[in-house]
């Protein structure tokens, strides 16, 4: 009831937790570009190196990392058929009716669902390493030169980190407020959907009713302690990169240059694998 | 508290000159011609049934809302002068009736940086104002707690520390106990009592519980939008049938005394804290 | 009928890290038309224990819960009809209130139980007479209400149940002075009009003293005192231990007491400190 872990955040201490939310966001986003451009066997065997040791060195447990791949796996098969029957190059291996089996066809699908697994274990380990207050002041810090543009920046990190604060409450609040309704006799599971419809009004009226007046509160408060909007503001925290941010990046950066060197050399010295 | 003990300086914290405000246009007064002075360094309970307009009295003490006729003045600024509204806000903190509703942040720190950051404080002086303000309310440990593990009183004593973060002169309380335990309540009223008597920070404590109010060094009753009855706590539960007639009652200890005066028992009928019953009860069993 | 409960266990999120021991071992009898206070500080347990005498929340283990005639611990209990017999008022009601008016949301909890036609409207019109809304606020919106209104079509809408039971959190929580005595009044009047049982939480001991004719104290998950108030406060050391406050004229007599006074403990209400004072006997 009380307890209750908002997102996959995983909390334990380790070096890859202690690294700067703007290193691991911006480390997963140019991982991700480096899995879309990647077009060998090897540059993904790279990857998943690089996922791999990741996790490790994040005390991430495989079974967490696989865990994140529950939600895909209908997509994954998906994915997999797909490209297995409509990529018809190599030599066939298996006929059936119209449905013909090729090197080229397993290849491909094999290279696709490798691809989907890393990007989804890749995006996980961002998740399971960094709590979403984090992850808030890093896109913060991330924003800050679009201000120029006018992003509202600040503005949304602000609504990030109130939705935060507030979803524990409304948790909770929607816990006692389907109770007190369920005592006179409302019934959420069962009946009529006519009168399960009724139970639901029941629930959701007083709750956004609570949540509206929780806004203008908490408006209210914020607006007694000086806010007015990012401008001027200073922040106690203050991110700071240190070196083993340094390290990570160059760690990224030897990826990249791996993948790109892969690209170039070994793709122009061997026949094409992706077909 | 004591006023023996606390030196008061004759400078006025807030002054509010024939003040009136309704929330629309064409709407009704929901205060009309207020007239109220507080001393810095005072403690001022102000108390009166739901609706009588306290909690639109407070707003008006720091700006949160603006006079709609009449002056007021917190620290000598006016709260019309938009040069100054960041100041009379900081000068004039609040603290309202629930603690979930005026948490902004995720962690105990950050939430009490919340006013200062706002105020453009310099990074180096946050930690230390944030440090400070924990401390004074002895909330040090929970620094890096998220609020909504706390206990009601603790919640509201962070609330505190984030007004206390911005060096407030003043600190006004809308109902901060109402939402609270007995255990939180006597947190939070001994938290504030402490601030007021070591850091001289003045207080406008609104309430519902009468025995809240008795060591306070003035009481103002509202009724109606107005201030209708002013004094010491002592003079005014002494007037039991107006409190009734103002839908309030006197402290319970006040009302032992009343009824054992009804019948007979002979003790003084301003009384009002249970030390002082037992002191006159002591004296009238010595007696007899 | 009454409540009959043995051994109650109450786990939260069992055989997780989380697992929380809310309530443990608690054996209750409660027969009818008694009028119970239950007091405790914050996290005692007393909210979870009371959540379970209308199913809201099922026992992790019990030997026995049987409640207005109703066998908790059967597979299938007949939640409609123990809900229609034990009334639940939760902590500030009035933040349920949901209906386009307040006719509407009072008859809520009678017409999820089947009440019709002029049965409902006698019902509805009943509890309001009860809690004392003037019949012209049936066609408002229940926002429309002043705050201690709310809370008191709030308390309708339970009462138009009429159960047999009722049991209140915290009723008087943020009310003004005179708004705490017109809930108080209201439950007394249902309590005195219909003989049910009541079952309330509460903090204010000077109020609990006055109304209740038993109390009993929850201490981290655990009944640890449970009787009339003058047994219950006649050990005010106890009390203190548990975190608890004290009614105003104990905490008198206890500090008489410490002078040298010879006040007996179980003097809690004023009256009773009058009669000692006048006539000599508690």
């Amino acid at each position: 009831m009380r307890e209750m872990t908002l997102g996959q955040y995983y909390a334990v201490n380790s070096p890859v937790h202690a690294l700067d939310p703007r290193t691991k966001i911006l480390s997963v986003i140019s991982m991700m570009a480096l899995i879309f451009l990647c077009r060998t066997f090897c540059g993904l065997a790279a990857c998943a190196c690089f996922v791999l040791a990741v996790s490790f060195a994040g005390h991430i447990p495989l079974s967490k990392m696989m865990s994140s791949l529950k939600a895909i796996y209908f997509l994954l098969l998906f994915t997999f058929l797909l490209n297995v029957f409509f990529n018809q190059s190599g030599a066939v291996l298996w006929q059936w009716g119209i449905l013909n089996l090729t090197s080229g066809g397993i290849k491909r699908a094999l290279f696709m669902a490798l691809r989907l697994v890393l990007l989804v274990t890749g995006a996980g380990l961002l998740s399971f390493t960094t709590s979403p207050i984090e992850l808030t002041d890093g896109l913060e810090s991330l924003m800050t030169p679009l201000k120029k543009l006018r992003f509202p920046a600040h503005e949304i990190a602000m609504m990030m980190s109130i939705a935060l604060r507030f979803i524990p409450i409304l948790t909770e609040e929607t816990d006692k407020i389907r109770k007190a309704q369920t005592a006179r006799g409302a019934n959420f599971d069962s009946g009529s959907l006519y009168k399960r419809a009724g139970a639901v009004v029941s629930l959701l009226v007083p709750l956004l009713v609570s949540a509206f007046r929780r806004a203008e509160e908490l408006a209210m408060a914020m607006e007694a302690r000086c806010y007015h909007g990012g401008e001027g503001r200073t922040r106690l925290k203050v991110l700071r990169f240190h070196a083993s941010d340094a390290v990570a990046a160059a760690v990224v950066l030897a990826l990249a240059a791996f993948i790109a060197a892969d690209q170039t050399v070994i793709v122009s010295l061997l026949p094409d694998w992706t077909g | 508290m004591d006023r023996v003990c606390v030196e008061k300086s004759m400078t006025d914290m807030i002054d509010m000159r024939n003040v009136s405000y309704r929330y629309e246009e064409d709407g009704r007064d929901v205060l009309q011609n207020i007239n109220l002075t507080v001393h810095t360094g005072e403690f001022v309970c102000v108390l009166g049934h739901n609706g009588c307009g306290k909690s639109t009295l407070a707003k008006l003490m720091n700006g949160l809302f603006q006079p709609t006729a009449g002056t007021v003045l917190v620290s000598g600024m006016d709260t019309r002068s938009e040069n100054d509204i960041f100041r009379v806000r900081a000068c004039a903190g609040m603290v309202f009736q629930n603690p979930d509703n005026q948490t902004v942040a995720t962690v105990v720190e950050e939430d009490v940086a919340f006013g200062p950051e706002n105020i453009g404080v310099p990074q180096k002086e946050l930690r230390d104002r944030v440090d400070r303000a924990l401390a004074a309310v002895g909330m040090s440990a929970y620094a890096k707690k998220e609020p909504h593990r706390l206990s009601g009183g603790q919640k509201q004593r962070v609330a505190i520390a984030g007004v206390l973060a911005m060096e407030p002169k003043l600190l006004i309380l809308d109902e901060a106990t109402a939402m609270l335990d007995p255990r939180g309540r006597e947190e939070v009223l001994s938290t504030v009592k402490k601030l007021n008597r070591e850091k001289q920070i003045t207080v406008v404590w609104i309430t519902h519980f009468m025995e809240e109010t008795v060591e306070a060094d003035r009481l103002l009753i509202m009724d109606q939008g107005r201030i209708c009855l002013e004094g010491t706590p002592r003079e005014l539960f002494a007037h039991t049938e107006d409190l009734r007639a103002l839908k309030l009652e006197t402290p319970p200890a006040a009302q032992i005394a009343q009824t054992l005066r009804e019948h007979g028992i002979d003790v003084p009928n301003d009384i009002l804290t249970p030390e002082e019953l037992t002191d006159a009860l002591w004296a009238f069993r010595s007696k007899t | 009928m009454g409540i009959s409960i043995q051994n109650l266990t109450h786990v939260y999120h069992p055989g997780s890290p989380f697992a929380v021991d809310a309530v443990h071992d608690v054996d209750l009898e409660i027969s009818d038309g008694e009028y119970v206070c239950v007091i405790g500080h914050t996290g005692s347990g007393k909210s979870t224990l009371v959540q379970h005498l209308n199913g809201l929340l099922r026992a992790t283990s019990a030997d026995k819960m049987e409640i207005e005639g109703i066998d908790l611990l059967q597979k299938k209990p007949d939640w409609r009809a123990l809900r229609r017999r034990v009334g639940m008022v939760f902590q500030y009601p009035e933040y349920q209130l949901f209906e386009q008016t307040v006719f509407d949301d009072i008859a809520f909890g009678p017409k999820n139980m089947g009440v019709e036609g002029d049965e409902l409207t006698a019902a509805v019109r009943d509890s309001m007479r009860l809690v004392g809304l003037p019949e012209e606020t049936e066609q408002m919106s229940p926002f429309e209400l002043s705050g201690g209104q709310r809370r008191r079509a709030a308390i309708a809408g339970v009462l138009s149940m009429r159960p047999r039971v009722l049991v209140l959190d915290e009723p008087i929580a943020g009310l003004d002075p005179t708004g705490k005595q017109d809930i108080l009044r209201v439950i007394d009047a249902y309590h005195s009009k219909t003989r049910a049982t009541i079952i309330m939480i509460s903090h204010n001991m000077d109020d609990i003293v006055s109304v209740a004719g038993r109390v009993i104290v929850m201490h981290e998950g655990r009944k640890v005192l449970d009787g009339s108030p003058e047994d219950v406060f006649s050990d005010p050391d106890r009390i203190l231990a548990l975190g608890l406050g004290l009614p105003t004229v104990s905490r008198i007599v206890r500090e008489m007491n410490a002078r040298g006074d010879h006040i007996p403990a179980s003097v809690c209400r004023k009256e009773d400190l009058v009669r000692f004072l006048t006539e000599g006997r508690a």
